[in-house]
């Protein structure tokens, strides 16, 4: 099996001039080991959006390294998957060719593909979507095409930024469901950033704390139920989250 | 079921004018306001024999003209709504000269380019190529950082991001400004060919005119219409075929 996992050492981010930085995230240390998900989640502008972008290969860190399965982060090598706040579809595309777009730009061999397309297209209920145009779905229908795309990529990393954050609560368990079949098949080292305590604790098999100004990591949370699929009701899951919330409240007063 | 509409639409709009006109000629009973059954008789007569050749050589200069005006406008705007430093440096130069009314620039033209086929092109050519530039660079310049985000990541090349991206977000702004820029084509290739040339419909109804004979002007004059017309019409089918992605 490929190893993926990734490794953020003492990551540091800027923006602005070299001059005068503002410093977005500060030493950031994290290890996703293969085959794992993390959940990022703090208040907003703490750096959750900045460190996937880093992993993703859109920004350089002014110091610090980031590995992949001990490569550099370098888009040529490795397949990313991105999935951004907006789902990232092509407005001008249709439903098809917005799942296609990945693997075209990757020239991957549509034929071999062909088997996992149409089994993506039954799991997640888009076969009479097809020829739709984005503006024409719902949000939750969005989010279908935008999973069907990362998955049939098959990429070594998933980064996904608040991808189920526009949908109304009950579209959104259902989506994340939707989420964990799809993961449990493919196992892909994903990345998630969230603000939602409940999705963390659903998804996360480790919980990753960050704190603003600057943005760092405050306290990494092993969490046995990750992409369990147990019943979000239990009392130990919440018992955990109250946990969590209770030291996400802390921070944010920390930093007010 | 769409398609008849519009075509009702075009109809309704035909046969208003035509009654109009028809209201005006009775009232006026005047030789330059023929009543229009003659004016479509003579249309019917000379079509064929003359009025084609005229309007060939009219649809040709566009063509040609639009053909150029896309060919250099679109990298220029491509070029300037991709990569800031290029608009820095071109936008002073574009802004400079774009409220200039080009038609002020045909003695110059005429000077340097002859009275011949090469100035007129070059006079569509100059009308076009502004509006090109200023909406495929606002195009360009418009679509939204995120949306290359997830091809960056992908490793896409530029070629790539043209492809999936920047061609198909700017090509609505584009067609806009085809079509906005045509209409001031058309009225300004009549003017020009009035000089220089015995082809065109410019100079087939300055001609009919000199002639006095205003049933030949008057059949150019629908015929001109027509063209117009279909230069539009082209335009909205495109539109309708290629934009179905953002019309509501």
């Amino acid at each position: 099996m490929e190893n993926n996992t990734i490794e953020l050492k003492g990551v540091t981010v800027n923006y602005g001039k070299p001059s005068a930085p503002f410093t977005a995230v500060r030493d950031v240390n994290l290890t996703v080991p293969q085959g794992t998900v993390c959940a990022l989640i703090g208040p907003s502008g703490c750096g959750k959006s900045t460190l996937l972008k880093v992993m993703a290969g859109l920004m350089k860190p002014a110091s610090g390294t980031v590995n992949i399965g001990g490569r550099d982060v370098n888009p040529h090598d490795l397949t990313i998957g991105l999935m951004p706040q907006n789902y990232g579809l092509l407005p001008w595309k249709n439903v098809r060719d917005n799942i296609l777009l990945g693997c075209r730009v990757r020239h991957q061999d549509m034929h071999e593909r062909q088997p996992m397309y149409v089994k993506l297209l039954e799991q997640l209920g888009l076969k009479d979507l097809l020829f739709r145009y984005p503006r024409e779905l719902s949000g939750g229908q969005q989010q279908r095409v935008a999973l069907a795309r990362a998955f049939l990529l098959q990429p070594d990393i998933l980064l996904m930024d608040e991808p189920f954050s526009a949908l109304d609560a009950l579209t959104r368990e259902a989506m994340q469901d939707v989420f964990l079949g799809l993961w449990r098949e493919h196992r892909v080292t994903t990345v998630l950033v969230t603000h939602y305590v409940e999705e963390a604790l659903y998804l996360g098999h480790q919980i990753a704390l960050m704190q603003s100004a600057p943005g760092r990591i405050a306290e990494i949370i092993d969490n046995p139920w990750g992409c369990q699929g147990l019943d979000r009701g239990r009392d130990d899951v919440f018992r955990l989250s109250r946990t969590v919330r209770e030291k996400l409240r802390k921070l944010e007063v920390g930093d007010a | 079921m769409k398609q008849h509409r519009i075509l009702r639409a075009y109809l309704l709009g035909a046969v208003t004018l035509l009654v109009l006109w028809w209201i005006i000629a009775l009232l006026v009973e005047l030789p330059i306001i023929p009543v229009p059954d003659k004016v479509f008789v003579r249309l019917g007569d000379i079509f064929a024999s003359t009025i084609v050749i005229h309007g060939v050589y009219s649809l040709w200069r566009i063509a040609a003209g639009l053909a150029l005006a896309v060919g250099i406008g679109y990298p220029i705007g491509l070029a300037m709504g991709y990569f800031d430093r290029f608009d820095r440096l071109l936008s002073p130069l574009v802004y400079l000269t774009y409220p200039i009314p080009k038609i002020a620039l045909l003695p110059i033209l005429m000077l340097l380019a002859g009275v011949g086929e090469l100035s007129k092109i070059l006079m569509i050519f100059l009308i076009i190529v502004f509006q090109v530039i200023i909406a495929v660079r606002d195009g360009v310049r418009t679509i939204p950082r995120e949306t290359y985000a997830s091809l960056y990541t992908l490793g896409a090349s530029f070629g790539q991001l043209f492809y999936h991206v920047i061609f198909p977000a700017s090509w609505p702004k584009f067609l806009t400004a085809v079509r906005v820029a045509m209409a001031t084509a058309i009225s300004v290739l009549f003017f020009t060919e009035t000089f220089g040339t015995q082809y065109g419909m410019g100079y087939f109804i300055m001609d009919a005119w000199l002639r006095v004979n205003y049933l030949d002007m008057y059949a150019g004059i629908i015929v001109l219409s027509l063209l117009g017309l279909l230069l539009f019409g082209l335009l909205d089918t495109l539109e309708r075929r290629t934009c179905r992605w953002q019309l509501k």
